[in-house]
């Protein structure tokens, strides 16, 4: 995990700065945004192994942007963090993580889709 | 209430209930999601504990587990029992100025509001009803916001690329900026004793469609609420990106 880099698009401000911590608690160097406009903005300046993208943000819809995204990051692993239980996976995204679930779970899946 | 219609009536009502339903779902898992990760953090620091005695305390264990165990019984009982309902009609190829205009026998104005029809035939794939629902809710949601009466101006026009709009316009007090940004949130409402969940509705029915929701002043005078759906016939899976 030392050295992958995370950026969680997440607007609950506790839920951020909670899956923030646990992420950096197990190795992982993090950055977070609130929407989708901050999002656009640190990828445009960094680089990531890992975009967790909220469904829902005050600016858009994660599933929507993640086509995109897929386009322009192609080596980047996408995730999209929901709270709906059957918000269905698309080509463009590599798991669909729902809020809520087991932390040992979310984090082993995102050790899964960034192998 | 401006539907006459008994069948618009409760088709308005099943979207009203699945939209605050699935708003509920969501609000109700991000906060589990906040109370579980937060368990989880604690719960490895205890067991990372210099203190001997404090990582072993069986009772803190116990209660970790407990608070675990309840909080992943309610995520499955929200996956199995709070379920989406799928409100989806049959989509057919329609003239949108027709299915809109029907909406003039489904309605009752209000006194004083002057609701004018402004329609350019404009081919679109649509369920009917649900888009006469979409606009519904903003003709309600800006007849709401107009108690002493005025104009309500509902266009509909195809654009050049081929996409649909549909616009429902005021000669009402410009919307404040706090209230536009607030405008989509959830049970975000400035009328009492209602939900808050028009403008949600709404746009759910775009977005099914391919399209968008915006709500905004219109230049000089007014408000508008436009809606826009994707062209006939154009890739279902090129849906909108904001």
């Amino acid at each position: 995990m030392s050295g992958r880099r995370i950026l969680l698009v997440e607007d609950d401000e506790a839920n951020r700065l909670l899956l923030l911590t646990i992420l950096a608690d197990v190795g992982y160097e993090t950055e977070g945004a609130a929407t989708l406009a901050e999002m656009q903005s640190r990828l445009n300046s960094g680089s990531y192994d890992l975009l967790l993208l909220d469904a829902h943000l005050p600016d858009g819809r994660g599933p929507d942007v993640a086509p995109e995204i897929r386009r322009r990051f192609p080596d980047m692993a996408i995730a999209i963090l929901t709270g709906e239980s059957r918000l269905p996976q698309s080509a463009d995204v590599d798991a669909v993580l729902t809020k809520g679930s087991d932390p040992a779970f979310l984090l082993e899946e995102i050790e899964r889709i960034m192998r | 209430m401006l539907i006459r219609d008994s069948s618009l009536y409760h088709l308005s009502q099943a979207y009203v209930s699945e939209e605050a339903t699935a708003n509920l779902r969501h609000q109700l898992r991000n906060r589990i999601g906040v109370i579980r990760n937060a368990s989880f953090f604690l719960r490895k620091a205890f067991e990372g504990s210099q203190d001997a005695q404090l990582r072993d305390e069986a009772q803190i264990h116990e209660f970790f587990d407990l608070i675990d165990g309840q909080l992943g019984d309610m995520t499955r009982s929200i996956s199995d029992n709070v379920v989406p309902v799928d409100l989806e009609g049959m989509t057919s190829i329609c003239d949108i100025a027709s299915v809109i205009g029907a909406l003039t026998s489904k309605l009752n104005a209000p006194a004083g509001l002057n609701l004018q029809w402004h329609l350019v035939p404009a081919e679109g794939d649509v369920d009917p009803a649900e888009l006469q629902l979409a606009v519904l809710c903003l003709i309600e949601n800006a007849a709401e916001a107009m108690t002493a009466g005025g104009d309500v101006i509902v266009r509909t026009s195809t654009l050049p690329d081929g996409r649909v709009s549909i616009s429902v316009e005021t000669n009402r007090e410009p919307i404040s900026s706090e209230v536009l940004s607030r405008a989509f949130e959830p049970f975000f409402t400035t009328k009492p004793g209602h939900l808050g969940l028009g403008l949600n509705v709404a746009r759910r029915v775009a977005r099914r469609y391919g399209g968008t929701m915006e709500l905004s002043n219109r230049e000089g005078e007014g408000t508008r609420a436009l809606l826009t759906i994707r062209a006939p016939r154009s890739d279902p899976s090129a849906g909108s990106v904001s």
